[in-house]
């Protein structure tokens, strides 16, 4: 994780959350350590360590609405917040 | 086993959860549709339409509970459970106030205790964005 691909890809987000597309998206869940799961008509992404940390995923191919692309920067910097909360101090 | 869970997921997704409707215009020109239940942090589905996007999150809460339960969390109750809201209250979200978006046509909020007035037509997008409280 936060690898420069990573970095990459969530700046990609970051710049801009129109015209991704299912593919791009799975590949920054991934890089941040999300799983995808199958559900019957959706996909749920979730983190194998923060439960709370999920969402749905349409399986369309088209582009995708927005908000998908936002709500992963969200997960993505809850995500972040509670990795730094559960390092030692220095 | 996983039948049980599967049925009662679609017995707990059956709530009254509260929605909301965003609608945005890519500047590619796409219009879509996000319907949301913000009870449930993370459940969301698109669509074209209003309608088709309000379908699409009632499958994607089956799903969304369903593993939740399969991961033995609690499944957060609808709000109106919690605490009633007062008849004809409406909640709902735009995209108007995020610095990146477009809002296509007009807003229009439906109070259900007064008779439903003809929408206006001349606007590309109408209606699209209610949410009443039971």
């Amino acid at each position: 994780m936060g690898g420069r691909k990573s970095q990459n890809l969530l700046e990609k987000a970051k710049a801009s959350p129109y015209g991704w597309r299912r593919p791009q998206l799975v590949r920054l869940y991934e890089r941040y350590g999300f799983a995808i799961e199958n559900g019957a008509k959706h996909d749920i992404v979730k983190h194998p360590l923060y439960p709370e940390l999920r969402a749905t995923l349409t399986r369309s191919s088209a582009e995708l609405h927005p908000d998908y692309v936002r709500h992963a920067l969200d997960m993505i910097r809850k995500l972040t917040e509670r990795q730094k909360e559960g390092e030692p101090e220095e | 086993m996983d039948n049980d869970l599967r049925r009662k997921a679609e017995e707990l997704a059956a709530r009254n959860y509260s929605h909301v409707v965003v609608i945005e215009e890519a500047p590619s020109g796409q219009v879509t549709f996000m319907a949301k239940n913000p009870e449930l942090y993370g459940c969301m589905a698109e669509g074209s339409t209003f309608e088709a996007a309000l379908e699409n999150l009632a499958e994607a809460r089956v799903d969304f509970i369903h593993s939740l339960l399969r991961d033995g969390l609690a499944v957060p109750a609808p709000a109106s459970q919690a605490a009633p809201a007062p008849r004809g209250a409406v909640t709902a979200e735009t995209s108007s106030n995020r610095a990146h978006s477009n809002v296509t046509g007009a807003i229009q909020f439906r109070d259900p205790s007064k008779p439903a007035a003809e929408p206006d037509k001349s606007q590309p997008l109408y209606e699209a964005l209610v949410q009443t409280v039971r």
